[in-house]
């Protein structure tokens, strides 16, 4: 049976797997109870008057809220306002005492051409090709995704969205989200920390695509969860992993 | 995998008997000219509907190399549709049973709309168009 609905989000009582690939590191969530949202948000986070960069070269001043000008990138990260929120610009930030909160969200960009990547912290380029020598990005070939996307947002971690329009059309942005808000526990057995890391029980697995800022990412869980993650050991290495999750999970301050 | 349908309207200006349609979609926030295919993505058309009151001949045409045109020079265009509409007034739907493809090879394609006409006079072709990166 699996362990997400219809949405692609964690169902109740099931497994969420976060993991830090640069930094060899995983978190593991038991999901108590959520909330579901699906939010149509007006328009990508881009307003009237800003300057985009062009893939021609230049720029272009946005004509209205939302709109995407013809072969326009957006060269800054953006994160998504909303009124009231803890961070009204950013709907998705939550701070560290909110330990037991994770949002979980799949953003259906439309049009769905639209490229989009993350960047965790905003601004800092994720993506490379052959270790650091070629970045990937919106603006580039490679290292961007078109439509749809899936963050985990775990608490003070800031996360950017950059987007990108590569055809000769001037776009009406918008994105649907679907939004889950988990009631989550931290899962600190290490049988089961192990077994769920390494695919052998039943967990959502979600991939931080973090692969240059893995230190902020640590530094952030360790202020929000007391500790760095568990290391992800092979299968092949059971018992010294179990020592090792036990040693961990000794020192956390709870 | 991404994939977006629209519906896009090309539209004779009504006053001159030959042209280059704008192109119109509830997505356009402005009309366009033309419609590049990005990167890795294809340009499907599955279905032609037109209408108006005039004799009108709508082409679709297709550059492999859009960029000339950004320049304010013309880009060379081929003719990969052909649609006549003779009826001094109604409408004409054609369903395509696999439809006109444009692959977005190397993100400079593009496809257009142009009319001919006898007499000027307003006509449209509405066009039901996929543009993905699904095989």
């Amino acid at each position: 049976m699996s362990v997400i609905d219809e949405f692609g989000l964690v169902k109740p009582n099931k497994l969420l797997v976060v993991i830090v690939p640069v930094s060899e590191v995983a978190l593991v969530f038991r999901v108590k109870y959520r909330k579901v949202f699906r939010l149509e948000y007006p328009g990508l986070p881009i307003k009237k008057g800003e300057t985009l960069a062009l893939y021609g070269g230049g720029e272009i001043i946005v004509p209205a809220d939302g709109v995407m000008p013809a072969m326009s990138f957006t060269f800054r990260s953006r994160t998504f306002p909303y009124p009231g929120a803890f961070d009204e610009t950013d709907m998705f930030y939550i701070p560290k005492e909110w330990s037991d909160t994770i949002f979980h969200v799949h953003h259906h960009i439309k049009p769905a051409w639209i490229r989009v990547e993350i960047q965790i912290p905003p601004d800092n380029l994720q993506i490379a090709f052959q270790r650091d020598k070629i970045s990937g990005g919106v603006d580039m070939p490679f290292g961007f995704k078109r439509g749809h996307i899936e963050v985990v947002h775990l608490p003070d971690v800031k996360i950017g969205f950059r987007f990108g329009n590569d055809t000769s059309v001037t776009v009406l942005t918008g994105d649907l989200m679907i939004i889950g808000e988990y009631n989550v526990e931290l899962v600190l057995d290490p049988e089961v920390v192990f077994d769920a890391i390494v695919g052998k029980a039943p967990a959502y697995v979600y991939t931080y695509p973090t692969y240059k800022t893995g230190e902020y990412v640590l530094s952030k869980i360790k202020e929000v969860y007391g500790f760095e993650g568990f290391p992800i050991y092979p299968e092949y290495k059971k018992s010294e992993a179990i020592n090792k999750y036990k040693e961990i999970i000794s020192k956390i301050k709870r | 995998m991404a994939r977006q349908l629209l519906t896009i309207i090309a539209s004779t200006d009504g006053q001159n008997t030959s042209g280059q349609c704008k192109l119109y979609s509830s997505l356009f926030a402005v009309p366009a000219d033309f419609i590049v295919v990005p990167l890795g993505m294809k340009l499907r058309i599955w279905q032609k509907r037109m209408t108006g009151a005039v004799d009108t001949e709508f082409k679709i045409e297709y550059t492999n190399d859009i960029t000339p045109q950004f320049s304010g020079q013309e880009a060379t265009w081929t003719t990969i549709s052909v649609d006549k509409y003779l009826s001094s007034q109604g409408e004409v739907n054609i369903g395509l049973s696999k439809p006109i493809e444009v692959f977005g090879r190397t993100g400079r394609e593009a496809i257009r709309v142009t009319w001919s006409q006898s007499t000027a006079g307003f006509a449209t072709l509405e066009l039901e168009v996929e543009i993905t990166d699904e095989d």
